[in-house]
């Protein structure tokens, strides 16, 4: 083995055994002064191994739920944790009662900033997807650059949603309208949009993974009005 | 510090794995002892008793003071303790053929990190890494950290995560397995549909319904999650892994950063207008030009320079990306390069295609691609390029408060320097 192969060994050896021992790590070596923070990556684990499978695969579905309900507990969401006041923190701590698992990273440079963004793992009934991208300003405030989510497709899901919003935001009729797209802008220079989700709309988000079976998804978005 | 033992350590331990995850500079180090280091499958969690020559490692606190000469990672001034509870130590049992080998897992801690930095497994009998260690007891070395730590200076607190655990990094995900391969099976997880390369980069499917699967292998119940391989011909690039191996990018050991492409490529002498063809709209006039009004009181922060929706976006000049991809406006992406002379461009209102080459970090030459242009979905305009540049004098996010644009103070009119481009690319016969 040369030297790049025993070097990537050990990387994905490594990456192993943090697999393996992520599950065995409640506690740390010694105390310091401040409590000590599990990465939000962090799972219990067991070892897997490629065996033949010997029993069928058994599905996880999340409960039974009104899926309208999961879009109207979005999309208050969406209102509540973007108004001024509301942290971060305050977002993580509702999506994690909510056992939505909320991972989030954090990037900063010296030349344009701190970024934060935030993602669930496990959203709720009928949406997915959930996004929120944070900021901080020049007075090391932070602040919700974008937050969105996505609704379900079906027939009523373009309606379903703009009713959503209108209930939770308090808002009348969009400003901006046609079959698949709302828009309303909001105070302190925020917009809010409906799309329902065209093919082209779906193609090569960074993010989120998509199918052809995911046209007509339609996506609830806040955001800073940046144009 | 009272009750400290100096120990020579000289052939005693064998380092099996170490990983060290700074989170303040995002970094993970690896260290292999002469030996080499062995593909292990089969691996399990046992509870075990460590040979008679572990027992000056595994009973309290050992303080690595100094390292062997040829450990390449910077063992020294690590603390460890051994994992253990009422059933004995905590400890992974890998096989070589037949042979079993117990790994006693370590929690590791470095005074300036408030986290567990890895968790170690360490096996007996063979080479020393640990050259010199203290012993300490538990509340020793707790005054040894606070000592040390007090003596550092104090990292900044993030505006943003405070409070939260939040992972250092880009929201990005890799296939994370110590194989070279792993398989994407079917929707009846009985089926290998393809074979991932270890650390290709991976989506999280969420499907509406069934998001998890789990299925019995070996004896064991595992849990698989959906994913997409972006890279893959579509149709052919979506299945099912085990959710152990998804991994964040920057949680995941050996998967690396982006290619930070070394040194910065001095400027060139010669300034590149960012798209193709010339605008097929002035962008001086009407809502496109800098400080056109918006809605608000606020002022056009950018050039919009309409063109074709997915044509390219081109570097002004050489620089590095600061920051890539992320959601912009209306279902358009935005991109951040420090250009060589300083000057910060935000490259805005372009697509969620990634051209080659760009991610954060990575060094980007004059007129090279860095994406394409985009459409903003409620289809008030053509499609364009928002062009926003700063003089680099500040610093911190380019969106702000304070002023009329509620951007960044160094925000630059960026008119002449585009007609400047642009005559330098097109000529002057419009």
């Amino acid at each position: 083995m040369d030297g790049f192969k025993k070097i990537g060994a050990a990387l994905a050896l490594v990456a192993g055994l943090l697999l393996l021992t992520n599950g065995l790590r409640p506690r740390p070596p010694v105390r310091t002064h401040s409590a000590s923070k599990i990465h939000s990556g962090a799972r219990l684990t067991q070892p897997i191994t490629h065996a033949s499978a010997t029993a069928g695969a058994k599905e996880l579905r999340r409960p039974a739920q009104d899926v309208k309900a999961g879009l109207v507990d979005m999309s208050n969401a969406l209102f509540r944790f973007t108004r001024p006041g509301q942290s971060l923190k305050d977002l993580t701590d509702f999506l994690e009662r909510e056992n939505q698992q909320p991972v989030t990273t954090h990037n900063s440079n010296e030349d344009t900033g701190e970024m934060a963004i935030v993602r669930t793992r496990r959203p709720l009934a009928g949406t997915r997807y959930f996004h929120a991208q944070y900021f901080s300003d020049a007075n090391q405030n932070s602040f919700v650059q974008h937050m969105s989510f996505e609704f379900q497709p079906g027939p009523t899901a373009m309606s379903d949603t703009v009713e959503a919003v209108q209930r939770s935001f308090s808002l009348g009729p969009p400003e901006v309208q046609r079959g698949d797209y709302a828009l309303w802008n909001l105070a302190d220079g925020r917009i809010l949009w409906v799309k329902k989700m065209s093919a082209e709309d779906l193609q090569d988000d960074p993010f989120n993974a998509y199918s052809s079976n995911d046209v007509g998804t339609v996506r609830v978005a806040i955001e800073t009005e940046i144009h | 510090m009272a009750n400290i033992t100096w120990i020579r350590i000289y052939t005693l331990l064998a380092l099996a794995f170490f990983a060290i995850h700074c989170a303040a500079a995002d970094q993970t180090l690896v260290w292999q002892d002469a030996s080499g280091l062995k593909e292990v499958a089969g691996c399990e969690n046992v509870m075990s008793t460590p040979a008679p020559e572990m027992a000056p490692f595994t009973e309290g606190v050992i303080e690595i003071t100094e390292a062997a000469d040829d450990a390449r990672l910077p063992l020294a001034g690590s603390f460890w303790q051994a994992e253990r509870d009422a059933a004995g130590f905590k400890t992974v049992r890998c096989y070589e053929g037949q042979t079993a080998n117990d790994y006693i897992l370590f929690s590791v801690q470095r005074p300036e990190q408030e986290t567990v930095v890895a968790v170690v497994g360490v096996r007996a009998g063979q080479t020393s890494l640990f050259k010199y260690i203290r012993n300490h007891t538990p509340e020793e070395a707790e005054q040894a950290v606070l000592s040390v730590a007090s003596a550092m200076p104090a990292r900044a607190e993030s505006a943003i995560t405070a409070g939260i655990a939040a992972t250092e990094g880009e929201m990005a995900y890799v296939i994370c397995t110590t194989a070279s391969t792993l398989n994407v099976r079917d929707d009846s997880l009985s089926r290998v549909l393809f074979t991932a390369e270890r650390f290709e980069a991976v989506k999280p499917v969420q499907s509406f319904g069934t998001d998890s699967m789990q299925k019995v292998i070996g004896g064991h119940e595992y849990t698989f999650t959906k994913v997409q391989l972006p890279s893959r011909p579509a149709g052919a690039n979506t299945g099912w892994i085990a959710e152990d191996y998804l991994k964040l990018k920057s949680q995941c050991a050996g998967a690396g950063g982006p290619d930070r492409g070394g040194a910065v490529t001095p400027i060139a002498s010669g300034w590149n207008f960012p798209t193709i063809k010339r605008a097929t709209t002035s962008y001086k006039s009407g809502m496109r030009k800098f400080k056109a009004g918006r809605s608000g009181g606020r002022l056009h922060a950018a050039c919009d320079i309409y063109r074709k929706k997915d044509e390219a976006a081109e570097a002004v000049n050489t620089g590095k990306v600061v920051r890539d991809k992320y959601y912009f406006y209306q279902g358009t992406y935005a991109l951040e390069v420090k250009h060589s002379d300083g000057k910060v461009v935000r490259y805005g209102e372009i697509t969620g295609k990634t051209a080659a080459g760009i991610a954060a970090g990575a060094n980007v030459s004059v007129g090279q691609t860095v994406g394409y242009i985009g459409k903003v979905n409620s289809n008030c305009c053509e499609p364009m390029l928002h062009f926003e540049m700063y003089s680099g004098k500040g610093s911190g996010p380019l969106t702000t408060s304070g002023n009329s644009f509620s951007r960044r103070s160094d925000l630059i009119d960026p008119s002449s320097y585009l007609t400047d481009w642009e005559k330098a690319k097109f000529g002057t016969n419009y």
